[in-house]
């Protein structure tokens, strides 16, 4: 690609520029993680250490104080149901997607691109009232405050997203390379495996970060289906929140936690994130 | 999009095993909720259970609701300008880093962290930083001699803010797919057109941005969904203030639904949500579609000449 | 590659299944109190009973400090379920509206007990009564609170009355004593009006009076939306609209049960309420009592209305610079009452105060449901035995504030586990002046009392962004106000409101 122009400096004044709007709200959840409730009154603190004297006490409260019962199973819970109910989205999506970006259906009047919109348009309804219903159903089959009702509450709140997300990404690679690789005698589970996967790689990936990170995030049906055991670290801060007085120095601390297990995500899905397709004579 | 060979025969259970799972969640789990919705949006039902039926009244009432309105307005202004920009943003960040592609993954993660964040937190944090006695915004405005306008106390700026806000947070989300249906690209094309000597931009043109549209459909369509739904920026930021110049419709329905308990119309309000993003969903994809066709038939038109 | 990874996912997944689904019934972390055990004493009275109470966020610290005793004391266990207070009402009647009978005990707003009551979710407490033996501590003003119709449902466990806090180096300080007199003719002093108020407001704002090189301001309240609110502003609307000697007056006509929302003495309020955003810093506005008391303890602020909770934070050297310059006054009351029987505002000569208990105190009470009723009535009684009562009430962060006659003792608090200085005194004096008050007006106690907030709220929020003019807001609050009245019932609510007062049916 082109190198010294007007456009080399544009784009990466724009990324560097980007980049400095995106962490700065994150640099700041983290000093305030660092401070006492009125160095957060008083006025904007910038740096630790040449502006304000750093304290421990949030992470003191989250970790050895009163808050870490609720906190810790929080995250924990978090990660699971975060963790799974991505990787059965993504799963179970794969399979529908690629049905639906390589076979051609039709149940009555609705076709392919119909049942696509159809299974995404789960996501349109907000899920206030939803939820409720989905107490009810819940209650009914015992689910309520449950690990394994969460995780499938969460599978079915990401299922329409990956499904939709992948159909794309597998219509868009070419039957040829599976034809080819049938030629040479690879069965079509292998075919799957070897070749379409591995080219699917970024849209794999990146539809179980977003799954991820929709139930990493995920408040309202955790509100409502859930009472103790089953809490999730939005519900902890929320919580923390609405109390007395808003502890953002606690706030700030658990946010800091709360990044971590998705950047671990994040890098360690990276190298398939960024695996380019390369045409013809694949293997 | 989607091109069938003959090879029905075999495969024709196998394809509906396939899509089996999908469909399955979405009729046990998603017809009854709206079949409840519907129900719900039909009667006075208060969260204690307690209801009788009113046919259309709360969709009567609805329309009357100033509140309702406003938020109606509210919704189009944060989802077109947020899926717009955001859109915009996304792309550019998924071309730039898809030519640096080496060793950037922290910047990589960067760009995609403010996504990663629990809202609920990003809401406060951004309410803090906004804040003009003890926020670093307008601080550091006044350091470099501007004015801070009242970014969450006067209805405009406060609309101005939440779109910010919306834009830090969901852009990632635009850049992720983006950029996964960028490298998804085959490179044939790319290194051919450069071969034969193509500027950037051309190339962008003609080929980038035309392979994008299948993903630039399915982005902005998840989006406009999403955004559709604001609720935790518009909350934890202005409250759906200053007094209802920002509220959400999501965030009215929870107040009227949850807070005050009046369930019926709450579902009323989601119903009328649902209708109105599916009728401007579609309106989008026929337009597409319409653009599709009369694109293909130009090019059909000039290869006969 | 990708193939090792989906089969260690598929694997996982079973594992994880597996483990989440076993770990149901057992809490997957161990908790801090002590496991029932079998003890060689005598058997515990309720070894191996599980409660499972609810509590609104801000009054959680005041439970969960007196879990491991009781526990430890009658082998029973608690299980503690925090609600995040916006959520608190819309859950808790979820939960009983379902049947579900997940909770045991429920510590909420006292303004819901006649909600719950009424509807059944929560059980009388009569029968249990006998066995207090501090009820007479508390205040008389509280005890009538827990009454529907005739029987106690819940157990007290704080005292909620909403007035006024004053900086010492503002209002004390002979300076600035002398320059208020030149401007406003009369001495300087914490205001018994709010005309007064006011006008102290206005001195203060707009210069560093408290010397710390930032411009001050002369007051801050709650504006905020979605938040206590409307309870700052119905503490102005007493002060004009409930008429002593006539119960009642405040939020209705008990005559008719037309809502009073709109009547001038509401208006008035609202206007002045709306004026001293020119007080206050610009963000005053969505600053719900929770920014409101972080902001005002860190200074900068001369006079504030609030609960009792900012005193108590005051203390607290992490969070407060004005620890030893807080003064207390009882919330302001007028010369001029609107009387609603003659659609007159009539003027007195001394100053009508009408001391608001704003959200009623919180109060724990036993749902229906619940399997073990004695053991959950032990509970509730333990967290309000005269000592532990106590130790709630001067701890920082339980949401519990004064409602015995033992806790107004100046001198305990002194001595107690947070040193509180001499401006106790003061504080507590204000509160039992309040509460004792023979014009103090209850908050309003009807079934569905919460949707009549978050109407006026509604308003009242626009009211104050400039979007509706008072007059307008407050006519559209009344009407929302009758509208819920029709619904739920004329002839019924009009039965409880005016059993609140005492007045016959």
């Amino acid at each position: 690609m082109k190198s010294r122009g007007l456009g080399y400096f544009i784009t990466r004044f724009f990324l560097v520029v980007w980049v400095i709007f995106a962490l700065f709200p994150l640099y700041w959840t983290l000093i305030t993680a660092f401070k006492t409730p009125i160095q957060i009154y008083k006025g904007p603190f910038y740096f630790p250490f040449i502006d304000f004297a750093p304290s421990t006490n949030s992470w003191q409260f989250i970790f050895f104080g009163d808050g870490r019962i609720d906190f810790l199973r929080g995250l924990l819970n978090s990660i699971l149901y975060a963790f799974f109910s991505a990787l059965l989205s993504v799963l179970l999506g794969s399979i529908s997607a690629y049905g639906l970006a390589r076979y051609s259906y039709k149940y009555g009047p609705f076709k392919n691109d119909n049942l696509n919109f159809l299974i995404v348009s789960q996501r349109i309804m907000p899920p206030i009232v939803a939820v409720i219903a989905l107490y009810l159903i819940f209650k009914f089959l015992h689910l309520l405050d449950s690990g394994f009702g969460m995780i499938l509450a969460y599978t079915w709140f990401n299922l329409p997203l990956a499904v939709y997300l992948l159909t794309n990404f597998f219509a868009s690679i070419p039957r040829e390379i599976e034809y080819a690789a049938a030629l040479d005698g690879y069965s079509k589970f292998d075919q799957l495996r070897k070749v379409i996967l591995p080219l699917a790689a970024p849209g794999l990936a990146s539809a179980y970060l977003l799954s991820f990170f929709f139930a990493w995030n995920e408040f309202l049906m955790a509100l409502m289906l859930t009472f103790r055991d089953a809490q999730t670290l939005p519900i902890i801060i929320t919580t923390i929140r609405t109390q007395m007085e808003p502890k953002w120095w606690i706030l700030s601390a658990i946010a800091v936690i709360a990044l971590i297990p998705p950047s671990i995500v994040v890098l360690y899905l990276d190298k398939y994130l960024i695996k380019g397709t390369l045409f013809g004579g694949v293997r | 999009m989607i091109i069938s060979k003959p090879k029905k025969t075999k495969i024709e259970w196998t394809k509906h095993l396939l899509i089996s799972p999908a469909l399955l969640f979405f009729v046990a789990l998603t017809i009854f909720p709206l079949l409840f919705t519907l129900f719900l949006s039909l009667n006075f039902w208060a969260v204690s259970g307690e209801h009788h039926w009113i046919g259309l009244g709360n969709y009567i009432k609805l329309f009357q609701d100033s509140i309702f309105l406003t938020s109606l307005r509210n919704e189009f202004i944060f989802v077109i300008f947020g899926v717009l920009f955001e859109y915009i943003f996304g792309l550019l960040l998924a071309l730039v880093l898809n030519q640096l592609t080496r060793g950037l993954r922290l910047i990589r993660l960067a760009v995609i962290l403010p996504f990663a964040a629990t809202p609920a937190v990003v809401g406060c944090i951004w309410k803090m930083l906004f804040d003009q006695s003890y926020g670093p915004i307008p601080d550091l405005l006044h350091k470099v001699g501007l004015t801070s306008p009242a970014w969450l106390t006067q209805p405009l700026p406060a609309l101005f803010s939440i779109i910010i806000v919306d834009i830090w947070e969901w852009t990632p989300f635009m850049f992720l797919i983006i950029f996964a249906g960028l490298k998804s690209l085959p490179k044939e094309p790319f290194e051919s057109a450069m071969v034969d000597g193509a500027s950037s931009w051309r190339i962008f043109w003609d080929l980038t941005f035309p392979m994008l549209m299948p993903t630039t459909i399915v982005v902005i369509l998840l989006r406009t969904i999403e955004a559709f739904k604001i609720f935790d920026i518009v909350f934890l930021t202005t409250a759906g203030g200053p007094g209802i110049a920002t509220i959400s419709t999501t965030l009215y329905a929870y107040d009227l639904g949850l807070r005050t308990g009046n369930l019926g119309y709450a579902a009323a309000m989601s119903i009328i949500l649902l209708i109105i993003v599916v009728l401007i969903l579609n309106v989008f994809l026929k337009t597409i579609e319409w653009v599709r066709r009369r694109s293909v038939l130009q090019k059909r038109e000039e290869a006969l000449k | 590659m990708k193939k090792i990874l989906l089969w260690v996912g598929v694997l996982t997944l079973g594992l994880g299944l597996l483990i989440t689904g076993c770990a149901q019934p057992s809490t997957p972390t161990q908790t801090i109190s002590a496991s029932p055990t079998p003890s060689a004493t005598p058997a515990k009275p309720f070894e191996g009973v599980n409660i499972t109470v609810a509590v609104g966020s801000f009054m959680a610290p005041g439970v969960k400090m007196f879990v491991p005793e009781w526990e430890a004391k009658t082998g029973g266990k608690i299980t503690v379920v925090e609600i995040p207070f916006g959520d608190l009402y819309s859950k808790l009647l979820t939960s009983f509206s379902s049947g579900a009978g997940t909770y045991d005990v429920a510590i909420y707003a006292a303004n819901w007990i006649p909600d719950f009551a009424e509807a059944g979710y929560i059980m009388s407490l009569e029968k249990y009564y006998p066995q207090k033996d501090n009820w007479n501590d508390v205040l008389p003003v509280m005890q009538k609170a827990m009454y529907v119709k005739g029987q106690r449902y819940s157990i007290p466990m704080d005292g909620d009355i909403i007035f006024g806090y004053y900086r010492k180096d503002a209002l004390e300080n002979p300076e600035y004593q002398t320059k208020f007199k030149e401007k406003y003719g009369y001495d300087l002093a914490p205001p018994k009006t709010w005309e007064e108020y006011h006008d102290i407001a206005e001195f203060f704002t707009g210069w560093d009076w408290d010397k710390d090189g930032k411009p001050d301001w002369g007051c801050l309240e709650a504006l905020g939306p979605h938040d206590v609110g409307p309870y700052i502003f119905l503490t102005r609307a007493a002060a004009y609209s409930a008429y002593p000697g006539k119960p009642g007056s405040f939020f209705f006509d008990p005559d008719t049960m037309k809502a009073q929302a709109a009547n001038p003495g509401f208006v008035k309020a609202l206007q002045d309420w709306i004026d001293i955003k020119k007080f206050g810093p610009p963000e005053m506005v969505t600053y719900g009592g929770g920014d409101m008391r972080g902001n005002f303890v860190a200074g900068n602020f001369a006079l504030g209305i609030d609960w009792a909770d900012v005193g108590i934070m005051s203390q607290d050297p992490e969070k407060s610079t004005i620890k030893g310059k807080i003064g207390y006054f009882l919330a302001p009351g007028s010369n001029d009452v609107y009387n609603y029987t003659t659609g007159q505002w009539d003027h007195f000569d001394g100053v009508q105060y009408a001391p608001y208990l704003g959200w009623g105190g919180w109060h724990a009470s036993i749902a229906s449901t619940c399997k073990h009723p004695d053991a959950a009535w032990d509970f509730i009684n333990f967290i309000d035995t005269t000592e532990n009562a106590f130790k709630a009430v001067t701890t920082p962060g339980t949401a519990r504030n004064p409602y015995r006659y033992s806790q107004f003792v100046p001198d305990r608090w002194k001595t107690s586990a947070v040193k509180y200085d001499d401006s106790v005194d003061q504080y507590l004096e204000v509160q039992k002046e309040g509460m004792t008050h023979p014009n103090a007006q209850y908050d309003l106690r009807i079934p569905k009392a919460g949707r009549y907030i978050d109407a006026l709220d509604k308003y009242l929020s626009q009211a104050i962004a400039g979007q509706m003019s008072p007059e307008d807001a407050l006519k559209a609050a009344a009407q929302e106000w009758d509208k819920i009245t029709q619904e739920v019932g004329l002839d019924s609510q009009k039965a409880v409101y005016r059993s609140n007062y005492g007045l016959a049916p």
